[in-house]
């Protein structure tokens, strides 16, 4: 019985470790690296583990918190991440429950999901006038996007899921 | 036996389901707050509060990012003269360390004497700041400065550089400010061309160019032509440069010409700016712009023969002494390229012939 309660707070510790490092990125760094001209939003990759590892509710919770906080660190809409990362959070904690094992896996969800993400922002920007969804300019911006959030998340998954027992972290219970 | 997976989602969805919809409904009562509110609104509030918690991380993020521009630097003197550095010691390599971190000095010196030559000449009053973070999103184009509330700034403020307006104050907290830039797809600056001083709207987009909307189809635009603030709408103030015009031809519908402005320093070259908290309402420095212009575009020797080629075309301005108040700051910024220079010099020479694209 200690054994699990001391494999479950590590459990957690390697949850939360993660997390915190990224928020500290995120607040230290996110202006400031840019891959092709893009900035990684290290809290969408937040959403991505935790959804990935505890499942929809989590993940949408931590969508709408992480998105709150990106948007309003930034200069754009309030709210708008904050909605797409609690759908993004639902829909990777949900296709999760079927994902194989490995980190690679769950990259390429973490990866097809930030893409749609980016082109629904994109969507929504130009639904409200502030885009014009035309020309390759934009096309490349949500493509760059997307490459430095999947290379943040490539980099935190293989950490966390790549090593053997961090892979078996807690995932949605099947009751 | 029941089947797990059906077992799971019966048990699963409705919590999960349930909180998609509260989180979205959620949203989009934050989304709508935002827009129909002021600047002084809770989510404006919410923002600064963020911000200001914030501001020492991003201040970090600053300090961290500067030796990289260091070594940037470096790299980029030892590969100008490889042959030479080949044969250079530990000692040497020091050297020219140390001689990358005075460039960095030196050109930020030439910034700040452009930057208050400007100031100068324009008869602006405000608070110069450091920039510390750009914007995090992709979608916009902001940059935060190290200056807020406490140091007397305020939201629309303009935004100023050497090289002329690059933006306007958009959130303010205590100890930083966020500036959206021209070149945000959000912003809509009312501007003027120098020359056939046809007014428009200029505005920004994701990819980091500017278009001058609303000019007239029958009007002469060139290639090259200055764009100025047209200090309608009283935020800023008049003939501040903005950019210089890189193509022009008349739209699809002929009522208006498309007009892409080159911005005259690109966004990733802002260091320091000046926030202007007031400045001469009576002043119209149209006429100024081309120095500024000329300072922010090019290096030192080819600005003195412009300033030369100009000066035979407008003695009226040196007349005056205002160009001579701006410094041949020599910062190669690299937005006004020579070409560019060159056809502002010859359309300042009335050789501007053929240069219309598109015809009127």
């Amino acid at each position: 019985m200690l054994a699990d309660e001391g494999a479950s707070r590590q459990g957690s510790v390697r949850l939360v470790l993660p997390c915190v490092v990224l928020v500290v990125l995120q607040l230290v760094l996110g202006g400031h690296l840019k891959l092709f001209g893009a900035s990684a939003d290290f809290l969408l990759v937040i959403v991505g583990l935790l959804a990935l590892m505890r499942g929809d509710v989590t993940g949408c919770v931590a969508g709408f918190v992480c998105g709150l906080a990106f948007d309003l660190l930034g200069s754009g809409m309030v709210g708008l991440t904050a909605l797409l990362g609690s759908v993004l959070g639902f829909a990777v904690g949900r296709a999760s429950r079927s994902m194989a094992e490995g980190w690679a896996p769950r990259l390429a969800l973490f990866a097809v999901a930030d893409l749609a993400l980016n082109v629904a922002y994109l969507i929504f920007l130009t639904i409200l006038g502030v885009l014009d969804v035309g020309g390759w300019a934009v096309l490349g911006r949500v493509i760059a996007s997307t490459i430095a959030d999947v290379a943040v998340a490539a980099i935190t998954f293989f950490l966390v899921f790549g090593h053997p027992r961090l892979g078996r972290g807690k995932r949605p219970e099947l009751r | 036996m029941p089947d797990i997976s059906t077992s799971m989602v019966e048990r699963r969805s409705p919590k999960a389901t349930r909180l998609l919809v509260i989180f979205v409904i959620a949203s989009l009562v934050i989304i709508t707050a935002y827009a129909r509110e002021g600047s002084r609104g809770p989510v404006h509030a919410l923002r600064g509060v963020v911000q200001t918690v914030a501001s020492p991380f991003q201040l970090v993020g600053s300090q961290i990012e500067k030796p990289f521009a260091a070594i940037d630097t470096f790299f980029t003197n030892a590969s100008a003269d490889s042959a030479t550095l080949s044969e250079l010691s530990d000692e040497n390599s020091r050297l020219t360390a140390q001689l990358a971190q005075m460039n960095e000095y030196a050109n930020e010196n030439a910034r700040l004497a452009s930057l208050v030559g400007l100031t100068d000449a324009y008869d602006l009053s405000g608070v110069a700041a450091r920039v510390v973070a750009t914007s995090s999103d992709d979608w916009s184009d902001t940059i935060t400065i190290d200056k807020g509330s406490s140091s007397g700034i305020k939201v629309d403020l303009p935004v100023v550089t050497g090289g002329g307006v690059i933006g306007q104050v958009v959130s303010v907290s205590a100890t930083t400010s966020v500036v959206r830039l021209v070149t945000d797809p959000e912003m809509g600056i009312s501007a003027m061309l120098q020359n056939s001083r046809a007014v428009g709207v200029l505005t920004g987009s994701v990819d980091g160019s500017l278009s001058l909307t609303y000019v007239s189809s029958d009007t002469d635009v060139l290639v090259g032509e200055i764009v100025v603030t047209s200090g309608l709408g009283g935020v800023y103030p008049k003939g501040l440069p903005i950019g210089v015009v890189t193509t022009t031809t008349p739209s699809s519908s002929g009522q208006y010409r498309e007009i892409t402005v080159r911005p005259i320093w690109p966004s990733q070259h802002y260091e320091e700016v000046y926030v202007v908290t007031s400045y001469d309402d009576g002043l119209d420095g149209t006429e100024l712009a081309t120095s500024f212009v000329r300072d922010a575009g090019s290096d030192a020797a080819s600005a003195a023969t412009a300033t030369s080629a100009t000066a035979d075309a407008q003695p009226a301005q040196d007349a005056s002494g205002q160009a001579s108040t701006a410094p041949a700051s020599g910062t190669g910024a690299g937005a006004v390229e020579a070409d560019t220079q060159a056809t502002t010099d010859e359309q300042a020479d009335g050789q501007a012939d053929g240069q219309t694209e598109g015809g009127a």
